[in-house]
């Protein structure tokens, strides 16, 4: 019987306490009559349990910043500031509010929804630049994740025929191997830093429990052999074949004579899927083009941890993606090879976009060392500080990216719902249904008579 | 001395004045700084000074003098268009002649109806926002001979008396709607999708299913409501169109009005010919950053479009189809203040639809926790029996009228600094770079 993909979630709780808002009460003007008290409705305010004729501290992580309890206040002794550890939480790119998105989503795998309208800038740099389609009438597929109609977020790697032929027994012929992963969403290594064997095992017990993958160094694959991962022979690395024995997908760092080494692959190891991995640079697209032609099936094209191109002056992985999706397109080999997509990936809709911009499935990095929790990062520097993750509890650690998981996967069904769109798989490189913020500036601009 | 009033300070500006207390004060014991709370209050799109400037609307019926109170701080879309205005503004007489009325109906066919302020109120369900929200927004509405609309959380009893002021709006979950409440109403709307959760049905959460609620939408207390989405009825535009037939078929009202609401897709101007084809009278876009009392953060940010976008699409369409005229085009979903309404129509709707404004005229600082606990803190958007008490309808009703009156001033004031009679000529205005006499420049620059 048809069993529909499920990611059991549980409370994994935030160990950091870090509010957006702290709440200060005056004592010179604080007459301690508790108003505030009843006035708020998220337990900020409390009596000293040790002397109930005082107001206690408020406890400011409980905060709202409702300003009920201010404006009840009859003394004007309670402030709202903002609170200065969460301004440093994160950095530039992964931004105070996304990291605490993040550290949500992981404790509890929901969908974040909150009442009002949208409270941001109208649009915004990269991500921030695109926005999803909808559909007002479609067929009842749309439910999303409280429907009853399944919604596929399975995506396959590997090669794609152009075209079927068959044998004269009616067999199709020469099918290449493929892996099919129920979420379009593969765990980039962490960054070197933290290559610490207990994160890798909290990431590979994940993904092993999702049915998708985490990608490894491959001098530790041997120690996780048993989980679902893709070893790694990173570009300085001694291309010791025997190290993958037992490896479904492995990955190779793209070097010269990369095409002859995935053939050695093959060659000793059948069934074997290889992944090239490329960093995304200007004018990759004829490389690709002629990597395709000679017969490569997986590229992982990696950004930085901003997504930007490794370039003196990059351009976003989303419009390095459009452009290496139109050209793949244009020599009719679109279809036939997966792209693997990652850096910069840091919250929900950032799968969807990446998708919809000629990706096939997207890898994430930050994105699952925040909801661990893990230290301070700068990933424009793309320094890490030293981690806790030696000590992780795994049970904890695997709950927390698991419910991330769930809550990303939910999301996506979300936007795909709003769409329209039945499986994961239609909106690769589905520009047709985004909105990008610039080109509707211009079409209005252009209307109005202003440059 | 008692602590000072500093809501009535108006800051180191006042350093010019000879009253200036900071440099008389012969002990220096008087500073002044930021207030700590306007800086966390608000966000770009509702800035604390639109927030302070619409609570001041609402208490006095008048514009501020030191507040912001006509852009937002955004970085795009209307806070980034601003009007070429052409005259000085004047409170003399030539503008009592300026005319704010809209048309609701242009067809052949159906009431004529006409509201004296070019916007409606904004579907809220009881559920999402108190009873005595909805009365407040009713009295409002019908003094200012205009609508708002029920949401689809039922027709509460309470609201009949003001049944010629209230859209009854069937969505997708059709919670409370019965044959009786479509027969109430002058105008129905159907809400195919709104703008901050586009392609996804309505959302109340458990916490504010309580027993009344439930009563009324014919559901179990304490269980999330989440209207499916699309209508399961309409999986076509021609089902579209049966509905609409329906809806006149079944109201005792052979005159009723239907309004289409949905939301801001790529093809929406298809959209609206679609639903002009079907029959409606009424099209009304939601545009992606509109209000919601509970929505997935992922869609209010990331799905369809904003309205500044959406406004112009519809407009030309159906100018090029040769039908502008016989359907009237409202527009919604982050409409904030008076230059929006003007902006928006300067654009091409025929007029707009609030829904957050009067909420924060009676109190909201948009703090955005309406979904889920006891609700709104401020009684507001809850149906919490204590915290309801908070807003009594007579003086939340007054509150959005004040608010209405300095808007329905500075409208007029636009209009006369842009040289326009009727907000009806101001309508696509903004799009015309050939508008002669603005020398060919069109009537918007950018803010």
């Amino acid at each position: 019987m048809f069993k529909k993909y499920h990611i059991p979630t549980e409370s994994a709780i935030s160990k950091k306490k870090i509010g957006k808002f702290l709440v200060e009460r005056n004592l010179e003007y604080c007459i301690n009559c508790g108003d505030c008290v009843k006035a708020c409705l998220y337990d900020v305010h409390k009596r000293r349990q040790e002397d109930v004729r005082i107001m206690a501290e408020p406890d400011s992580y409980k905060c709202k910043s409702c300003f009920r309890c201010i404006i009840e206040c009859p003394r004007g002794a309670l402030s709202l500031h903002d609170n200065p550890e969460f301004f440093k939480l994160g950095d530039s790119y992964y931004t105070p509010k996304m990291v605490k998105i993040l550290w949500n989503e992981a404790e509890n795998g929901r969908v974040p929804v909150s009442g009002a309208g949208y409270r941001g800038d109208f649009s915004g740099p990269r991500f921030d630049g695109i926005w999803t389609d909808m559909s007002e009438i479609v067929r009842p597929t749309r439910d999303g994740i409280h429907g009853r109609e399944y919604i596929s977020t399975a995506v396959d790697l590997g090669r794609k025929l152009p075209y079927l032929k068959f044998d004269s027994d009616k067999n199709v012929e020469g099918v290449p191997p493929n892996v099919e992963i129920p979420i379009p969403i593969l765990f980039n290594p962490p960054p070197h830093e933290l290559t610490d064997i207990n994160l890798q095992l909290i990431v590979a017990n994940v993904a092993t429990k999702l049915g998708t993958y985490a990608i490894i160094n491959a001098e530790d694959y041997q120690e996780l052999c048993n989980y679902n991962v893709i070893p790694r022979f990173p570009l300085d690395s001694n291309l010791n074949l025997e190290l993958v024995k037992g490896a479904k997908i492995v990955e190779l760092d793209y070097r010269k004579n990369a095409m002859e080494d995935l053939r050695l692959l093959k060659n000793l190891y059948s069934d074997i899927l290889v992944s090239i991995r490329i960093p995304l640079k200007g004018g990759l697209e004829p490389l690709i083009v002629d990597l395709t032609k000679k017969g490569a099936e997986i590229f992982h094209l990696y950004a930085d941890y901003q997504g930007n191109e490794f370039e003196q002056k990059p351009r976003f992985i989303t419009d390095s993606l459009r452009s290496i999706d139109d050209y793949l397109v244009d020599n009719c080999l679109r279809d036939q090879i997966t792209i693997i997509a990652s850096g910069g990936i840091g919250a929900a809709e950032h799968v969807p976009k990446t998708i919809a911009c000629g990706a096939n499935v997207v890898g994430i990095d930050i994105a699952y060392l925040i909801a661990l929790e893990i230290g301070q990062f700068d990933t424009h520097i793309q320094r890490f500080s030293p981690i806790e993750a030696t000590d992780m509890n795994l049970e904890w650690g695997t709950q927390r990216i698991i419910n991330l998981m769930n809550s990303w996967r939910d999301q996506l069904l979300e936007v795909l719902g709003a769409m329209g769109m039945r499986e994961v798989r239609r909106l690769q490189g589905e520009t047709g249904r985004m909105i990008f913020h610039v080109d509707e500036e211009k079409e209005l601009y252009d209307l109005v008579g202003l440059r | 001395m008692d602590r000072a009033n500093s809501s009535n300070c108006i800051g180191p500006k006042c350093k010019e004045n000879s009253f200036y207390c900071v440099s008389l004060c012969p002990y220096n014991a008087i500073h002044i700084e930021p207030n700590s709370d306007y800086m966390v209050l608000g966000d770009p799109i509702w800035t604390p000074d639109l927030l302070l400037a619409t609570w001041y609307q609402a208490e006095t019926g008048e514009s501020p003098l030191s507040i912001e109170y006509q852009i937002g701080d955004s970085g795009g879309g209307f806070d980034k268009l601003k009007f070429k205005f052409r005259k000085e503004s004047s409170d003399g007489k030539e503008k009592e002649n300026i005319r704010t009325s809209i048309e609701l109906n242009k067809r052949s066919y159906g009431a004529r109806i006409e509201i004296s302020v070019p916007w409606y109120g904004a579907g809220m369900s009881f559920g999402s926002i108190s009873l005595n929200m909805m009365l407040a927004r009713a009295k409002a509405s019908q003094a200012w001979n205009t609508f708002v609309s029920t949401g689809e959380g039922g027709y509460p009893e309470e609201l009949v008396p003001y049944k010629d002021h209230i859209i009854t709006q069937l969505a997708t979950g059709q919670f409370g709607v019965t044959e009786q409440t479509i027969g109430y109403a002058r105008i129905v709307e159907i809400k195919y999708a709104q703008g901050a959760k586009p392609g996804l049905g309505g959302h109340l959460l458990a916490d504010k299913v309580t027993p009344d609620v439930a009563i009324i939408r014919e559901s179990v207390p304490w269980n999330s409501l989440f209207s499916p989405f699309p209508f399961h009825s309409v999986y076509s535009v021609e089902d579209h169109k049966k509905h609409v037939d329906w809806i006149r078929a079944m109201s005792p009202n052979p005159d009723v009005l239907i309004s289409a609401k949905v939301s801001s897709p790529t093809d929406v101007e298809m959209v609206a010919v679609g639903c002009y084809h079907a029959g409606v009278n009424i099209f009304n876009v939601d545009g992606s950053y509109g209000g919601t009392g509970a929505a997935p953060d992922i869609a209010k940010k990331n799905i369809a479009m904003p309205i500044e976008y959406a406004i112009q699409k519809v407009h030309r369409f159906l100018v090029d189809e040769g039908i502008r005229d016989e359907i009237t085009f409202m527009a919604s979903g982050g409409i904030r203040n008076a230059y929006d309404i003007a902006k928006a129509i300067a654009l091409g709707a025929d007029g707009v639809i609030i829904g957050t404004a009067d909420l924060v005229a009676c109190g909201c600082t948009r703090c955005g926790n309406c979904e889920a606990g006891r609700g709104c803190p401020h009684g507001i958007a809850t149906t919490d029996h204590e915290l309801v008490e908070l807003i009594q309808p007579d003086w939340g009703a007054q509150r959005i009228s004040n608010l209405y009156y300095s808007w329905h001033n500075q409208l007029v004031d636009i209009l006369w600094r842009l040289g326009f009679d009727d907000i009806r000529d101001l309508r696509g205005a903004g799009l015309s770079q050939k508008y002669e006499e603005y020398g060919g420049k069109g009537l918007l620059q950018s803010g």
